[in-house]
C-alpha cells in the first residue's frame, strides 16, 4: 500500500510538471502580454511603443523563454504561484479564497446529478414498458445537449424571477447555491445515468441474478443488494471524469449566476490575459483530476474484493 | 471489467444513499425566499428624502479600486463616491470649476499650478486634506510610474514636483507645458486619497483599502461579488457643480457585481437594482417610461473614429482616406444600431469636450467620394470592388467588443461596398488587440478615448502622444496638436483645437463616425440620478423615493 501510493504521488507530480510546462509554452506562443494589454489595451493609457517596450523588459517579458521557464518553476516549487498582474495580490491568495465557493458549488452539483442520475438510471433498467424505458433515457442526451448557459438564463428567468423562489444569483447562501447546482448537475446526471444504466443492463443480465431470484429475492432487493454494487465500478469512473469537468463548468455557471468562485475567476483571467492567475488555475485544475482519480482508484477494493491496489500500479 | 458478483451488500451504506436523493428535492421544495419587491413609484419628485439603501448593478469585478491605478469603467463607478478631486468640471459647459481647490493660479506656461485649498476638509480617518496631503498624492502616483498608475502618470506628464506653500496651498511644477494637467485634476484618476493610504502597497489599496474625503466610504469590498458604500457623517465640501450641499442622501450603496447582461435587466425589473449601469442597448426601449429611467450622456474625449494606417499602400494614399469618411453615412449607423444618446460625430472629439466645435467634411456623400476615387484611378471590377493594377480597394478594420461594436461595423461594411469599398472586418479580444497594434498589421482602426478634455486628440493621433496613425514623421497638424496642449489662453486655444481637429479631418488621419454615449437604466423610484462631466455615475445627489 505505502510503495502503491509512492508510486502515485510520482506520477502525480510528473502529471503537475507536465501540465505546467504545456501550459507555460501555450501562454508563451500567445500574441501578447498582460503588461501590454493593461498599458495599451485598455484604450486609456497614452504611452508611446518605447515607453511600452521599456516596461515590458522591466517586466522581464523580454528574458528568453527558458529563463522565464525557470524562473516560474521555482517560484511553483516554493508554493509561490506568482502574483496577479492585474491586481497585484498573490495568486495562490486568489485562488484559495475563490476555491471554497467553486467547492461547495461542485460537491452540491455532484450530490444532485449523482443522486438524479442513479435514480433515472435504475428506473430505466427497471422499467417494464419499453416505452417508458425509452422515454426514460432519453433524457440523459436532452440533459447533456442544453447548454449550461441556457438552463441557467431559464431556471433564473422562470425560479428566480417568476416564481421569486430563490435568488437569481449571488455567493452569500445555500439558498444562492441551489440554481447553480442544479445548472451544473444537469450535464453529471446524464452522465451517470447512461452509465449506471448500461452497467445494471448488464449485471441484470448475468446468470447469479436468476440464481437470487430463483431463491426468491424480491425486485427491489436483488436491484439493492446484488445489482447496484456490481454495476457500481464504471460509475464511479464515469463520475471521476465528471469532477473534472464541473470546474470547467464552474466557469459558465459563476458566471451565469454572478457567483464567486474559481470560474469566475479564469473567466476574468483569461479576458484580461492575467497569466500568472491563468497558470494557477490550470494548475489547480491538473491536481483536482489527480486527486480525484487516485481516491477513485482507493475506492474501488472496497467496491470490489478482486481489485487490489498492485494491479492498479501495473 | 470489474462486473462479477459480490454478494455482500452493505445495507446501512445504500439507505443512505437513499437519503441523498430524498435530499435534494427537499431543498428544492422548501428553499424560498429571495428579494422583495421595491417596485418603482410613479413620478412626482417633490423634497429629496434622505436614507436607504441603493442597489447599482456592474458587469465586472471591481479587481482594484485604486483610482490613480486602474481606469475601468466600474473602478471609476466605485471610487468616484468616495474620492473628491481638486476640481470639477460643470457637465454642461465643460469648464473646470472649483471643488477641494477654491481657486487656482496657472502660469502663463502652464508649467506651474498653484491651488488655494478649502479649509476644514479631512479625510474620513480624520486627518486633515491640506497641501502636503495633495503632494503626496502627486509624489506618490509619478513614484508607482506608468506600468502602475498608467493615466494618472499620463495627466502628470512632465511632473517636477509640489511646493508646499502653506497649510492650505500647493504649487505643482512641471517640467514643460502640461495644459491638459487642470482637466486632469477633476477626474476621479487624480482624486485625492489620504496620506494613510498613499502609504500602502498598490497591492493593498487595490484591494479595497482606501480613504478619501468623499461622501461616501467604503464599508466591505469583495471584488468579485460586491462592494457597500456608507455615506459619511459630516460630509460638507460638495462640488458646487452638484445640486445639493452637506451629506449624501442615501444611507449606503451596494455595487453588485452581476457579469450576465440578462440577469442585471431581470433584476432591474424585480426591483433587486436600482441602476443598470450597462444595459444592453436592445433593452434600452423597452425599460423607457415603463416604470423605469435612461439616462445617457455622449463620453467626452476622442469620439469613435477609424483611425488609418499611414504605414499601409493603400491607407497611406488621401483619396481612400477621404473615400471611406465621405462614404459612412452617420445618421444611418445611429440610427439603426445605437440610441437616442448616441449621437454622430460632428468633430473628432465628442460635443462633451470642452472646445468641441463642429467641423465641415464630415457629411455623408457618396458620390463625392466614387469620384475622389475615379480620379485616383480606381475603377470598379467585376463585383463591384474597385481596382487599380489588378489590385482590389480592401482595407481590413480592426474593432474591439464595444457597445453595438460589431453592428456598427456590418453596417459601415455594407455602406462602403455601395462606393466600392471592401472594407474586411475583425473583432479583436483584448489579449489580440495589443499585439495586433504592435504589428500594424491592419489598415483601419476603431479607437474611442475618453477624456474630458481636448487633448485626447493630441494623446491619440499626436505624433509625440500614441501617434495611433503610424505616421512615419511628424506632419503639420501634429504642431498644431502640440502647441494646443502649451497654450493657457483659452480663445486661443479654442482656434489651435479646432484647426487640428480640422486638418485631422481633411488629411483623411481621423474618420470620426459617432459620440458613444454612457447610457443607463434606473427604477423611477431613483431621483437626482446624473453623470457628472465625464459620462460616469455621480451618486451625491441621489435619493430614493419609495
Amino acid at each position: 500500500m505505502g510503495k502503491y501510493l509512492a508510486a502515485r504521488a510520482l506520477q502525480a507530480v510528473l502529471v503537475l510538471l507536465g501540465t505546467f510546462t504545456l501550459a507555460f509554452v501555450l501562454l508563451s506562443v500567445l500574441p501578447s502580454d498582460a503588461l501590454s494589454i493593461k498599458l495599451a489595451g485598455s484604450g486609456d493609457s497614452a504611452l508611446g511603443p518605447e515607453e511600452v517596450a521599456a516596461l515590458r523588459a522591466e517586466a522581464g517579458y523580454d528574458d528568453p523563454l527558458v529563463v522565464q521557464y525557470l524562473r516560474q518553476l521555482g517560484g511553483l516549487l516554493t508554493g509561490d504561484l506568482g502574483t496577479s498582474l492585474h491586481t497585484g495580490a498573490p495568486v495562490r491568495s486568489m485562488i484559495g479564497s475563490a476555491l471554497p465557493h467553486t467547492a461547495q458549488l461542485a460537491a452540491l452539483a455532484l450530490l444532485f446529478g449523482v443522486s438524479a442520475g442513479l435514480l433515472v438510471g435504475s428506473l430505466a433498467a427497471h422499467a417494464r414498458g419499453r416505452w417508458a424505458r425509452e422515454l426514460l433515457m432519453s433524457l440523459p442526451p436532452l440533459g447533456i445537449s442544453f447548454p449550461t448557459f441556457a438552463v441557467g438564463l431559464v431556471l433564473i428567468q422562470v425560479v428566480a424571477f417568476q416564481w421569486r423562489a430563490l435568488p437569481s444569483g449571488g455567493t452569500d447562501g445555500f439558498q444562492n447555491l441551489v440554481l447553480p447546482a442544479i445548472t451544473l448537475a444537469l450535464p453529471v446526471t446524464a452522465t451517470v445515468a447512461q452509465i449506471f444504466n448500461r452497467s445494471l443492463r448488464e449485471v441484470l443480465e448475468q446468470g447469479y441474478v436468476d440464481t437470487a431470484t430463483a431463491k426468491g429475492a424480491g425486485r427491489l432487493r436483488l436491484h439493492l443488494r446484488h445489482a447496484t454494487r456490481n454495476a457500481a465500478g464504471p460509475t464511479l469512473t464515469a463520475t471521476a471524469v465528471v469532477v473534472g469537468n464541473l470546474l470547467g463548468g464552474a466557469v459558465v455557471t459563476e458566471t451565469v449566476f454572478s457567483r464567486e468562485g474559481v470560474g469566475r475567476l479564469t473567466a476574468d483571467a483569461v479576458t484580461r490575459q492575467d497569466l500568472p492567475v491563468v497558470q494557477g488555475v490550470v494548475l489547480l485544475s491538473a491536481l483536482v483530476f489527480v486527486v480525484v482519480n487516485l481516491l477513485v482508484d482507493l475506492t474501488y477494493p472496497l467496491l470490489d474484493r478482486r481489485v487490489t491496489l498492485t494491479e492498479a500500479t501495473r | 471489467m470489474r462486473t462479477f458478483p459480490r454478494p455482500q451488500a452493505p445495507r446501512r451504506r445504500l439507505r443512505l444513499a437513499t437519503a441523498g436523493l430524498a435530499l435534494p428535492l427537499a431543498l428544492l421544495v422548501t428553499a424560498c425566499g429571495g428579494a422583495e419587491s421595491t417596485g418603482g413609484s410613479g413620478d412626482g419628485g417633490g423634497e429629496p428624502q434622505p436614507g436607504g439603501t441603493l442597489a447599482v448593478g456592474l458587469n465586472t469585478s471591481v479587481a482594484c479600486v485604486d483610482p490613480h491605478q486602474n481606469s475601468s469603467n466600474v473602478t471609476i463607478f466605485v471610487a468616484r463616491q468616495i474620492a473628491d478631486s481638486l476640481t470639477d468640471q460643470d457637465p454642461e459647459t465643460g469648464e473646470v470649476t472649483p471643488w477641494l481647490a477654491e481657486s487656482w493660479d496657472v502660469a502663463p506656461d502652464a508649467t506651474s499650478y498653484t491651488f488655494h485649498l478649502q479649509e476644514g476638509v479631512t479625510f474620513s480617518d480624520g486627518t486633515p486634506l491640506d497641501a502636503e496631503a495633495v503632494a503626496a498624492n502627486f509624489d506618490t502616483i509619478t513614484e508607482l510610474g506608468p506600468a502602475v498608475a498608467p493615466l494618472a502618470s499620463t495627466y502628470l506628464d512632465g511632473y517636477a514636483g509640489s511646493e508646499v506653500v502653506d497649510e492650505h496651498t500647493v504649487t505643482v511644477n512641471f517640467d514643460h507645458a502640461n495644459v491638459q494637467f487642470l482637466q486632469g485634476t477633476a477626474t476621479i484618476t487624480l482624486g485625492i486619497l489620504a496620506p494613510a493610504t498613499l502609504a500602502l502597497t498598490p497591492e493593498e489599496r487595490c484591494a479595497g483599502n482606501l480613504v478619501a474625503a468623499g461622501p461616501f466610504v467604503i464599508d466591505s469590498y469583495q471584488p468579485e461579488q460586491r462592494v457597500t458604500l456608507n455615506r459619511r457623517d459630516g460630509y460638507d465640501w460638495a462640488s458646487p457643480v452638484l445640486e445639493h450641499e452637506g451629506e449624501a442622501y442615501v444611507e449606503s450603496v451596494d455595487f453588485e457585481v452581476v457579469p450576465e447582461s440578462g440577469v442585471r435587466a431581470g433584476q432591474l425589473r424585480n426591483g433587486e437594482l436600482h441602476v443598470d449601469t450597462i444595459p444592453l442597448t436592445e433593452d434600452v426601449p423597452s425599460f423607457e417610461g415603463n416604470g423605469f429611467g435612461v439616462v445617457g450622456r455622449p463620453y467626452p474625449g476622442v469620439g469613435v473614429n477609424l483611425i488609418p494606417n499611414l504605414e499601409r499602400p493603400l491607407t497611406s494614399e488621401l483619396a481612400v482616406r477621404r473615400a471611406v469618411s465621405l462614404g459612412a453615412d452617420r445618421e444611418e449607423i445611429v440610427a439603426g444600431v445605437f440610441t437616442e444618446y448616441d449621437q454622430v460625430a460632428r468633430n473628432v472629439i465628442t460635443s462633451a469636450t470642452p472646445f468641441f466645435e463642429p467641423l465641415d467634411g464630415l457629411e455623408y456623400d457618396p458620390e463625392q467620394a466614387e469620384s475622389l476615387l475615379d480620379e485616383a484611378g480606381w475603377v470598379p471590377g467585376a463585383d463591384g470592388i474597385r481596382e487599380r493594377d489588378g489590385q482590389r480597394l480592401e482595407l481590413l478594420g480592426l474593432y474591439h467588443a464595444g457597445r453595438q461594436a460589431g453592428p456598427m461595423m456590418e453596417l459601415l461594411q455594407s455602406q462602403l461596398r455601395e462606393i466600392g469599398i471592401d472594407l474586411q472586418i475583425r473583432l479583436e479580444a483584448p489579449a489580440d488587440l495589443a499585439a495586433a497594434q504592435a504589428s500594424g498589421e491592419w489598415d483601419l482602426w476603431y479607437s474611442p478615448f475618453h477624456r474630458a478634455e481636448a487633448d485626447a486628440a493630441r494623446a491619440v493621433f499626436g505624433f509625440s502622444g500614441r501617434n495611433q496613425n503610424r505616421a512615419p514623421e511628424a506632419r503639420p497638424v501634429d504642431e498644431l496638436l502640440q502647441a494646443q496642449s502649451g497654450e493657457a489662453d483659452p480663445e486661443r486655444r479654442q482656434e489651435l483645437v479646432t484647426e487640428a481637429t480640422q486638418e485631422l479631418v481633411d488629411e483623411g488621419y481621423a474618420i470620426p463616425l459617432y459620440e458613444l454615449a454612457g447610457v443607463m437604466t434606473h427604477a423611477d423610484s431613483v431621483r437626482g440620478f446624473h453623470f457628472e462631466a465625464s459620462s460616469r455615475l455621480s451618486l451625491y445627489d441621489v435619493w430614493l423615493d419609495e
